[in-house]
């Protein structure tokens, strides 16, 4: 075990092309400028880190067989596994089976296979990428100040379910039995510039025109983090497995640890688009409920996409934010960007 | 007394007028003055007291025994050195030494002042400052340490500040560095004290930054109210840093063209207060005893209430703005029952602040930030329970008794003799007139006692949970078999439904 963190070391970031794995490569490469620093992603690297990568690998990780010829002549020190897929928009609440598959297979089998061929391949280190999602995909609950007590493994959606189920197989005792030192970070909604996502969802409610109505009382708070945090936490997370290790077996939820209203944090991005609602109208919950029953009949009926659901009712009008007191206790998190800051950086790209 | 504007007021605001009624019948003090022990010169401090102060004196007066003439002392002594600091027409050749050296004086039985000026309200406090000093020697020397301590450096910063000859203040570094000295000292001696005598937990004197925030939070809420009359009087504590963004003259805040200007800036300076607001609930969080607890709850509910009061609202730049006495009252109320209650406080003002809130406002993120931090901070000492309460149709024992049901059934009865006696259609009706009589009657009287009642604040939504429970009998001793096993099945179906 070691206690100082190594000169050198070589260490895969699986889903490296995307938003929060080009933030994790980069934040690497900026601190340990001698490690070896190696990608693993179906698209091509950020231009900005491209050339100072070690080794680009290619592969589908969906495909057990795919993500094992990657690794023939490749064996990292450790693997920082960001790489999943999030279903967006309406599809986050599909109860299609075809859905469901499509998810799994990226974000349960993929971890499989990824931590399968990082095992065979000799390498003991893992940093996984939750999702706080694996707790509250259980849409049953508001979630106040949630820990990492909670019980996973109720979430119904398909994002929520599938992170959960990779979650215990990367921590199952079965691989800590055969050597692997593995952690898991749960973050909630990240957003940064680079990501579009997230801002543009929100944008799209102006142009649906439907800014002026918000469901329940709109005293809702939820959790969002800045990319830098993010990056921050999953850094000191690799940290934490080289030296003292004391993060091995456990989960973190991290956040910016400033809850937010949700309704507040739409408002201010529609804002940022010149757009202020002239009146907002609460509208019960229960109502946006039945509304939304009644609505999802007809596209079951008829097979078009509903407009609103169930799902997207709940989401808007749930309190779900995290206690991050076991990251900062055990990786020393604390987030280093404000959320004020975060979003004001995070909506100066669209509005250009 | 009673102005007819303030009738009409409470009649369309019968909560408010329930919290004055219910205050003044059932607050009863955690502990009581003993006059009768009290040497002629405490008696004159205490009527010193209830001269200078408008809304400490009340509470200080309640104080925990142990507590009650330091704090006493104390308040004079320091009310003194702000009598001489505010008054203008004392000079600043003459000011300036008489501030620095104000402690020295506490010791010296005999030492008086009558140098301020014939309009200073509080001047008498000073001429017969020999009282003051006549108990703080009587008080133990722990004490006097500390209030020699605080006097000595609040004296300085009032010194200092003077000699700068009141500029306005520049920086938020400034504007904080003031309410340092006038609040936040006084914060720090008072903690200090409710450590030495045992009431408060030790650990606050480690976390200075909470003691701060408790005085801050209160300097910043009075100034920012204050800024018209402080205006009016020539004075003006709000930092150059913020309003220099929104107007070139601070006197261009009260012009009806800048009003949104105003706004602006009046958000931020609300901002930087409501940032304080989680370390005061945290601070509260440390205070042992009751009467401690409100002595430092009442100020700090009434800060928050006065920051929503002001948050959002032009009126705050023509007029002096205060919460009604109503209000007031329930604030008191309730900050004087336990952390939880003031917690609820905090919340529903923080949420009001968030209702008003405006995404227009350069500071709107900020502020909601702000909400959820206040928020957040009370969902990690007083967790919202996960599993709801019960919903609504769930509950099997759903049979709730009519609180009339017996003088309904007595009614019945005579209705039935009366059908048998008379079956002519004209008795018929004066039954019913009668009927309507005997209920009009006793509806009026029930809705009056009710009313009364609930003025004087009985809990009918206590009775009635307790009632949809099944506790239809009062829980002295054993209950009835029947409605225990109700209440245990009850129970039951709480458990299994978290």
């Amino acid at each position: 075990m070691a206690t100082s963190i190594p000169e050198t070391l070589q260490v895969l970031v699986t889903g490296g092309s995307g938003f929060l794995g080009t933030g994790i490569v980069s934040a690497l490469l900026e601190k340990y400028p001698k490690w070896r620093i190696s990608i693993l992603d179906h698209r091509p690297p950020d231009p900005q880190v491209a050339n100072r990568l070690d080794q680009i690998l290619s592969a589908d990780i969906r495909v057990a067989e795919s993500v094992h010829r990657a690794f023939i002549n490749y064996t990292p020190d450790l693997v920082v596994h960001t790489a999943g897929v999030i279903p967006a928009g309406t599809k986050r609440y599909s109860r299609k089976e075809e859905d469901w598959l499509r998810v799994k297979a990226v974000n349960y089998d993929g971890t499989r296979h990824i931590l399968d061929a990082a095992l065979a391949s000799g390498c003991k280190l893992f940093v996984y990428t939750s999702s706080c999602t694996v707790v509250t995909d259980d849409m049953e609950h508001d979630y106040f100040y949630m820990d990492e007590k909670i019980p996973t493994g109720l979430a119904t959606l398909h994002y929520g379910k599938s992170k959960g189920m990779a979650e215990r197989y990367v921590l199952s005792p079965e691989h800590a039995g055969k050597g692997l030192v593995a952690c898991a970070l749960r973050p909630c909604t990240i957003i940064g510039p680079t990501d579009t996502a997230v801002i543009s969802r929100f944008h799209e409610v102006i142009m649906n025109g439907e800014t002026n109505f918000l469901v329940g009382d709109g005293n809702n708070l939820y959790d969002f983090m800045y990319i830098d945090n993010a990056v921050l936490a999953h850094i000191l997370a690799v940290e934490n497995l080289l030296t003292t290790q004391t993060a091995a077996g456990h989960v973190f939820f991290i956040s910016n640890q400033e809850p937010m209203y949700f309704w507040d944090f739409l408002a201010y991005v529609w804002a940022q688009f010149d757009h202020v609602p002239n009146y907002r109208v609460h509208i019960p919950e229960t109502l946006a409920w039945a509304v939304a029953s009644v609505l999802e009949c007809k596209t079951w009926l008829t097979g078009t996409a509903s407009a609103l659901d169930r799902g997207s009712v709940r989401d808007g009008a749930r309190s779900l934010f995290a206690n991050n007191d076991k990251a900062k206790r055990i990786l020393g998190y604390e987030p280093k960007v404000g959320l004020s800051e975060g979003v004001k950086l995070t909506c100066m790209i669209p509005s250009d | 007394m009673v102005s007819a504007r303030s009738i009409i007021y409470y009649a369309t605001h019968v909560q408010e007028l329930r919290n004055i009624i219910q205050w003044t019948t059932w607050h009863d003090p955690v502990h009581e003055r003993k006059p009768e022990k009290e040497s002629p010169e405490l008696k004159e401090c205490f009527r010193l007291l209830d001269l200078t102060s408008r809304s400490f004196s009340a509470v200080i007066k309640e104080l925990h025994p142990e507590l009650l003439v330091p704090v006493v002392v104390f308040y004079l002594i320091l009310r003194g050195l702000d009598t001489i600091e505010d008054d203008m027409t004392v000079d600043i050749a003459e000011k300036e030494p008489l501030l620095r050296n104000f402690h020295a004086h506490l010791d010296d039985e005999t030492w008086t002042y009558d140098g301020n000026g014939p309009n200073e309200k509080d001047r008498e406090l000073l001429v017969k400052f020999d009282v003051v000093a006549k108990e703080y020697n009587k008080i133990k020397s722990s004490y006097q340490k500390i209030i020699t301590d605080i006097c000595h450096r609040m004296g300085d910063g009032m010194a200092d500040y003077a000699k700068k000859g009141n500029v306005s203040v520049q920086t938020i570094a400034d504007y904080e560095q003031y309410c340092h000295y006038v609040a936040g000292l006084v914060g720090e001696g008072c903690t200090r004290c409710f450590v030495e005598a045992k009431l408060a937990n030790p650990v606050l004197l480690s976390r200075p930054e909470l003691t701060e925030s408790m005085g801050q939070f209160l300097q910043q809420t009075n100034i920012i109210r204050d800024i018209r009359e402080d205006h009016d009087d020539g004075r003006c504590f709000w930092p150059k840093e913020v309003w220099s963004k929104y107007v070139p003259e601070f006197g261009d805040l009260f012009l009806p063209e800048n009003r949104e200007k105003a706004s602006h800036c009046q958000s931020e300076m609300i901002l930087i207060a409501l940032q304080r607001a989680d370390d005061c609930l945290f601070y509260m969080a440390g205070v042992k005893e009751q009467s401690v607890f409100n002595f430092v709850a009442i100020p700090q509910s009434m800060a928050i209430a006065t920051l929503e009061l002001c948050f959002q609202n032009p009126a705050m730049f023509e007029r002096n703005i205060k919460i009604t006495k109503g209000a007031a009252c329930g604030l008191m109320m309730q900050s004087t029952q336990n952390l939880e209650v003031v917690c609820a406080v905090f919340r529903r003002y923080a949420r009001l602040i968030h209702k008003k809130n405006s995404p227009r406002d350069p500071h709107f993120l900020d502020i909601s930030i702000a909400c959820g931090k206040i928020e957040r901070f009370i969902e990690s000492i007083f967790p919202s329970q996960i599993a709801k309460s019960l919903p609504a149709g769930t509950n099997a024992n759903g049979a709730v008794v009519p609180a009339v049901a017996a003088p309904g059934q007595k009614a019945l009865t005579s209705e039935e003799e009366a059908k048998k006696k008379q079956e002519e259609t004209e008795a018929k009706w004066d039954m019913y007139y009668m009927m309507l009589a005997v209920f009009g009657t006793l509806g009026l009287i029930s809705c009056l006692m009710i009313g009364v009642a609930w003025l004087a604040g009985a809990r009918f939504d206590l009775a009635l949970s307790g009632l949809k429970g099944g506790n239809f009998f009062p829980n002295k001793g054993e209950l009835p078999s029947a409605a225990q096993s109700v209440a245990s099945k009850f129970e039951s179906a709480v458990h299994s439904e978290l």
